[in-house]
């Protein structure tokens, strides 16, 4: 039996995460007592779990609990892959935001108050936002203030001002920024407008000019009380401020890929049916789709019951794909953003805190659909690179071959030189079969492409 | 004096600690903004609940006539 504490589980003393035989638990420690009784018999955890808002738990009889701070152990719902905020599209980001304040509302309703609000503590689970810390509830002091309200700006509505107002891909900052986007940072870089907006002044200008006012200072703070009026308020103004940040979608190369293709409806279906064959000969549980554009292959794995993960590098196609499963009620697609020339990397304190995509893998199936090209010609990388990378991040492969002659390729050579003589199907089947064993090969009727299954040696 | 402490440590109840600093600046315009968006909040309550009672009053109303 193998047990280890999560690297990321360190700053809260109220209790942390650990990893059993790949199943995660949460202990409790004596310290949050109080708080977790009446968290459970207060009626609030129920009230949000019934509705889905906060990962389901169970306690459970844990015999090797040796910690004297130990008080219990509980085994949260499983979830089959953890995303960050830096992979999130604007939406997605938006939905976390509305569901912690929610949270927060409800939460003051059962006397209790959020004591953090990290845009960490929500994942997506059945196509919606859940809020996943059970630790994260204290009780309500009246004349408190809530302690998160920095955070809170910091995560979420930094972020979602500058994506909106200034430029969609801030949202890549917060790669920089695990704690969130300094307020004097994000305050620096709003245009002018947001000055008079009364919310973003107060919320992000005034309040990051009163950080620096009292970066050095002390003030006696237990005289200062806000009533529940107050807490109120300022929750329905953060609020109705991220409910109006709204994006409009503009058009992008990648968002109206589908209409752009050269494939026939003909050849379009019978790659759809190629993958729908490969997805029935191997049943994965979890798949990454990789240029997953606004997800349309991915739904043939997600009708299946399989939890798929859509990345693609165009926050505009993450979007489209969102609202779309939002529209469709999809439960098993994740849509998130991710550049894979250059993947989500390990972060935080000794590169522990928040996982790379290859260690939050392997999938059990890969899908790189129109994407070699774009890997081998637009980034220059040898087939032998993808193909190495590609056996760590998953066990099966369904691979689809771009040749020279397609337009979508020739495409690409309008602007400059071929440089790529071994740009062919023999050297591709060469690299590839260094580190998988080629199942299926089949051509796409009525187009020049093949597609390929292949399985990690 | 020591068993007064020993008293009053096991009588108090045990607070979880507050690990997130909240920032003097942030605290102080919590208190600050706390007033006017609290106002605003009790004037939007009152509103809504103007609204929602013409609105039954309305639509009760035009059930009414309907009715007749």
């Amino acid at each position: 039996m193998k047990t280890s504490r999560h690297p990321a589980s360190f700053r809260d003393p109220s209790g942390f995460i650990f990893v059993e035989d790949g199943v995660v638990y949460r202990q409790i420690n004596n310290c949050y007592r109080e708080n977790y009784e009446h968290l459970m018999d207060s009626g609030l955890y129920e009230s949000l779990s019934s509705q889905n808002l906060i990962i389901p738990h169970i306690e459970v009889n844990y015999a090797q609990i040796e910690s004297p701070e130990a008080y219990k152990v509980i085994k949260p719902e499983s979830l089959s892959f953890i995303s960050y905020p830096y992979e999130w599209c604007f939406s997605q980001l938006k939905d976390a935001a509305l569901l912690t304040l929610h949270i927060q509302r409800k939460a003051l309703e059962f006397e209790m108050t959020l004591k953090d609000a990290s845009a960490y503590n929500v994942q997506f689970w059945n196509g919606k936002p859940v809020f996943i810390d059970s630790l994260s509830f204290d009780r309500y002091t009246p004349g408190s203030p809530w302690i998160a309200y920095k955070q809170f700006c910091q995560h979420f509505l930094a972020p979602l001002s500058l994506m909106k107002y200034r430029d969609i891909r801030f949202n890549q900052l917060l790669k920089g920024y695990l704690d969130g986007i300094p307020l004097d940072f994000a305050s620096s870089q709003l245009p002018l407008r947001t000055y008079f907006r009364v919310s973003l002044y107060s919320h992000i200008h005034l309040h990051a000019k009163y950080q620096k006012s009292f970066a050095d200072r002390t003030a006696a703070l237990e005289t200062k009380k806000i009533s529940m009026i107050g807490l109120l308020g300022i929750l329905d103004s953060l609020e109705s401020t991220i409910k109006r940040l709204e994006w409009q979608i503009p058009d992008t190369e990648w968002g109206n890929y589908y209409d752009n293709t050269n494939y026939s409806k003909d050849s379009f279906d019978s790659k759809k049916e190629l993958i729908d064959k490969y997805l029935e000969m191997v049943h994965p549980r979890l798949v990454f789709d990789l240029g997953a554009n606004t997800g349309e292959f991915s739904k043939i794995a997600s009708r299946k019951g399989i939890q798929t993960i859509s990345f693609d590098i165009d926050p505009v196609a993450v979007e489209k794909n969102y609202q779309n499963c939002g529209r469709d009620k999809e439960k098993c697609i994740l849509p998130l953003i991710l550049d894979l020339t250059n993947p989500s990397p390990s972060l935080g304190w000794a590169h522990e805190e928040r996982s790379s995509l290859l260690k939050r893998g392997p999938a059990d199936m890969l899908f790189a659909l129109a994407l070699i090209h774009h890997l081998a010609i637009s980034n220059n990388l040898p087939f032998i690179h993808i193909a190495r990378y590609f056996a760590g991040l998953g066990s099966y492969l369904i691979i689809e071959f771009v040749p020279k002659e397609d337009s979508q390729v020739q495409r690409l050579f309008s602007t400059r030189e071929d440089i790529f003589p071994d740009y062919h199907q023999d050297s591709f089947e060469k690299a590839f079969a260094m580190y998988f064993n080629l199942k299926e090969v089949t051509e796409i009727g009525g187009s020049c492409r093949v597609l390929y299954l292949m399985e990690k040696i | 004096m020591r068993y007064h402490l020993l008293f009053l440590l096991l009588f108090l109840p045990t607070n979880a600690y507050a690990y997130l600093d909240p920032g003097t600046g942030s605290y102080i315009i919590q208190v600050l903004i706390a007033f006017f968006f609290g106002g605003i909040f009790v004037l939007k309550m009152y509103w809504q609940k103007t609204k929602s009672y013409f609105l039954k009053f309305f639509s009760k109303g035009s059930k009414d006539n309907k009715q007749e």
